[in-house]
């Protein structure tokens, strides 16, 4: 028997599912992209409904309990989700900063030639 | 020696209290070329600046002291600067320093100038304590994250020959650009000279709580490079 917080975990995942397949479908998304988050949910999908298999992660690693493997697997995760997002805003920070710099040119200029 | 080009930068954020009075004694002091970053502020600061002949160049929106330095430093070099100044809006620097701050950079020992209000102790009487600490406390910053040493990493008073000018780059926004700039001279190995400076204290300025954030900012930055 599943218990309830195994269904609300698979009825979530089955939701993320369906939302990246649509935005594969759309071509809002690359197939390399899209494959690598299929991987990523499918496994946590197994993770929840049968959650003894983690003992054989855990094994190799040498950690006692197989719950651990999930929960630095996930830490390392969002680590790797932050650092992207900080490169990503640093970005945007710098674009936004050259767009304004030109346009303080641009308008200048134009000034200049009004005169 | 034939007469330096020299630019002044003047990045200003809201500073219509005090941005006629900056242009007007640097003007007095012989300083013609100047270029004024207006970095989007919601006052009267630019319409005031373009009545005094000077270049104005406007941020749409504020992006922050790094910023409005990279725009005013873009545009000397395209003016052909073989001197670029940098020179604070709130009248808490002295137009007479500016001669003695690009000596060094004239008589060919030094590629930057750092207006040091650290180097004599009589003219650090005015600064207040807390900025005393927070100062010194971001200069042992930046020589741990970035190995660069000064004894003012916070300075807004600075000179670049041309070449250091081209050669610095600039990539933060905000108020850690100061220790980036420190960090930069180090980094591409270019002379460093100090003089002293007195800096006045009029109104309210940074922060203990900006002085964490540029603490916040030099970490991040030096984690993620
Ligand atoms: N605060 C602030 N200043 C800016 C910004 N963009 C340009 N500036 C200018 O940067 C210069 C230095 O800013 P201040 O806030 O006085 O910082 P500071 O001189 O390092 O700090 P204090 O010693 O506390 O005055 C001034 O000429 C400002 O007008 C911005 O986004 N915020
Ligand atoms: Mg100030």
């Amino acid at each position: 028997m599943l218990s309830l917080f195994q269904v609300l975990a698979l009825l979530f995942i089955l939701v993320l599912l369906v939302k990246i397949t649509l935005k594969f479908k759309n071509l809002k998304m690359g197939l390399g992209e899209y494959l690598l988050w299929v991987l990523i949910w499918l496994l946590l999908l197994i993770v929840v409904v049968f959650p003894a298999m983690t003992f054989i992660p855990a094994r190799w690693l040498g950690l006692s309990r197989g719950v651990d493997v999930v929960v630095y697997l996930s830490i390392g995760f969002l680590f790797l989700l932050v650092y992207n997002l900080y490169l990503k805003i640093e970005k945007i920070e710098f674009e936004i900063t050259t767009l304004v710099r030109k346009i303080s040119f641009k308008n200048f200029k134009l000034n200049e030639k009004k005169k | 020696m034939a007469e330096k080009n020299v630019w002044i930068v003047i990045p200003a954020f809201n500073e219509e209290a005090t941005i006629k009075q900056v242009i007007k004694s640097l003007k007095k002091h012989g300083w013609r070329n100047i270029i004024v970053v207006d970095d989007g502020s919601v006052d009267n600061t630019p319409s005031i600046a373009e009545r005094e002949d000077v270049i104005v160049l406007k941020h749409i929106i504020n992006r922050g002291l790094g910023a409005a330095l990279g725009t005013g430093i873009k545009a000397a070099l395209d003016l052909g600067a073989d001197i670029i100044v940098t020179f604070d809006a709130d009248l808490q620097h002295k137009p007479e320093d500016v001669e003695r701050l690009i000596k060094p950079i004239i008589q060919g020992r030094a590629d930057v100038v750092i207006g040091s209000r650290f180097l004599n102790k009589e003219y650090l009487k005015g600064m207040p304590l807390s900025k005393k600490i927070g100062n010194i406390g971001l200069n042992i910053i930046t020589y741990l994250l970035f190995g660069a040493k000064t004894s003012d990493s916070q300075s807004g008073m600075r000179a670049f020959s041309r070449k250091a000018a081209q050669t610095i780059s600039i990539k933060t926004n905000r108020m850690e650009v100061s220790s980036e700039i420190i960090a930069e001279v180090a980094r591409k190995k270019l002379k460093k000279a100090e003089i002293p400076i007195k800096a006045i204290y009029l109104r309210k300025g940074q922060s203990v709580w900006d002085g964490f954030k540029i603490l916040g900012k030099l970490i991040l930055k030096r984690l993620m490079e």
